[in-house]
């Protein structure tokens, strides 16, 4: 057997991976060879400095002083923390930029976005929020002049529905028109809209449906008389 | 026994856990007394400095005390606290390798742990000190930890990989490599006593 053979199937047999039949060519083999007997004394050698190192448990000159060290740490932080609440948020914050470059670059596009769709977010409210107080103002001043009661039912529905539109005023408007073409019983709310500022821009989408344009006319001049 | 593992009751430190997080300081002071043990010896063989041990150990709790609201009741502590431990290593491990180096005093220190030991253990003094040198000297961090997770700490295959939380493979490989390199050098240094004898 050859010797190259042989330290691998040392390793092996160390490992209790080597198979029986070959365990007695290796023995034979040991018995005749003087340096693979010592490299196999090696390994016995070795794995008792294992066995002596896991059962040699290192343990701290004094456990007592070590615990007592960390409790101190402890309670210093404990004192601390709930007089220093900024200070944590500057560590906090500092320890987000001592971040790898990757994190902070993927952290910063994240903020990007959220900033972005926050802001897009409080753009369409701020206009769903205007047509909205453009439509309860045209709505009581249809309720007072019309003394008609069944405005504020329009106006519930109407503000769900304006919930749901396009943050552009010009398609606000084209779906207004389209949503009232669709819905003729809420035509008191149109006319309503018709009393404010919506007049100029409705107009001339009214103007498209010459069959509507005579009634809401008429209910626009009655209420305006 | 199969290491640390099963030597802490999880459900008592569940308990501690939670009466810490309330701000109790005596059942702190309980998990560290309880956990101080194992999270000390792995720092050390580690970093083969007591003084190193005792602030990595420092370091651990202070983590932990901070971080303890965090803490996952599903897993266990010990895995936890294993994975803290070896991640302060693992940093100055990297930082003593890009500035000085392993500490000349190293053996020195081996030794000293050694002697603690009986007579008939004494004997292998000398080797068991070449024995960790060698462990320092030829192998990276990452695969110190893993060798001596498994190998020293006694800790599961599985066990390493929620420690270190890297694959099973990976735990495997880098076990491969310390083994591996271990075993060269003790033939490379076979070798060259035989030369002198």
């Amino acid at each position: 057997m050859k010797c190259s053979k042989a330290h691998k199937w040392i390793a092996l047999y160390r490992e209790g991976e080597l198979e029986p039949g070959l365990q007695e060519k290796l023995r034979e083999h040991l018995a005749q060879c003087e340096s693979c007997s010592r490299l196999y004394q090696t390994y016995i050698k070795n794995e008792r400095i294992a066995a002596l190192i896991r059962s040699a448990n290192p343990e701290p000159d004094n456990k007592e002083l070590l615990t007592g060290r960390i409790m101190n740490a402890v309670a210093d932080i404990k004192d601390t923390s709930g007089q220093t609440s900024l200070m944590a948020i500057f560590a906090r914050l500092l320890e987000i930029f001592m971040l790898p470059l990757t994190r902070r670059v993927a952290l910063a596009c994240v903020l990007i976005i959220a900033v972005a769709f926050g802001f897009q977010q409080t753009y369409i409210y701020s206009k769903v929020t205007k047509l909205e107080n453009q439509l309860a103002a045209a709505g009581e001043t249809y309720r007072a002049k019309s003394g008609k009661a069944d405005v504020e039912d329009c106006m519930r529905s109407s503000a769900r529905f304006l919930l749901r539109f396009n943050a552009d005023q010009r398609e606000t408007e084209k779906n207004l028109h389209r949503y009232f073409r669709e819905h003729p019983d809420k035509l008191n709310l149109y006319v309503s809209l018709l009393c404010n500022q919506q007049y100029r821009s409705l107009k001339k989408y009214v103007n498209q449906d010459n069959y509507m344009v005579q009634d809401i006319l008429f209910k626009y001049e009655s209420i305006t008389e | 026994m199969k290491g640390h593992f099963v030597e802490v009751h999880p459900d008592n430190d569940h308990e501690l856990i939670r009466q810490s997080i309330q701000g109790d300081l005596t059942a702190f002071r309980r998990l560290v007394e309880r956990h101080q043990p194992y999270a000390y010896s792995l720092a050390y063989r580690s970093l083969l400095h007591r003084q190193e041990a005792e602030d990595i150990v420092q370091d651990t709790f202070i983590k932990v005390w901070l971080n303890l609201r965090y803490f996952d009741f599903r897993g266990k502590f010990t895995t936890w606290v294993y994975r803290i431990v070896v991640n302060l290593c693992i940093d100055r491990l990297k930082s003593k390798n890009k500035f000085a180096g392993y500490p000349a005093s190293s053996t020195e220190n081996s030794r000293e742990w050694v002697s603690q030991q009986d007579e008939m253990e004494k004997l292998e003094e000398k080797d068991l000190a070449e024995h960790i040198k060698m462990l320092a000297d030829h192998l990276s961090p990452k695969q110190r930890m893993v060798f001596m997770l498994r190998d020293l700490q006694d800790l599961s295959i599985e066990e390493v990989c929620q420690v270190m939380q890297i694959s099973e493979g990976s735990v495997k490989t880098n076990l491969y490599y310390a083994r591996n390199a271990i075993r060269l050098n003790l033939i490379k240094n076979g070798e060259g006593k035989n030369e002198m004898q």
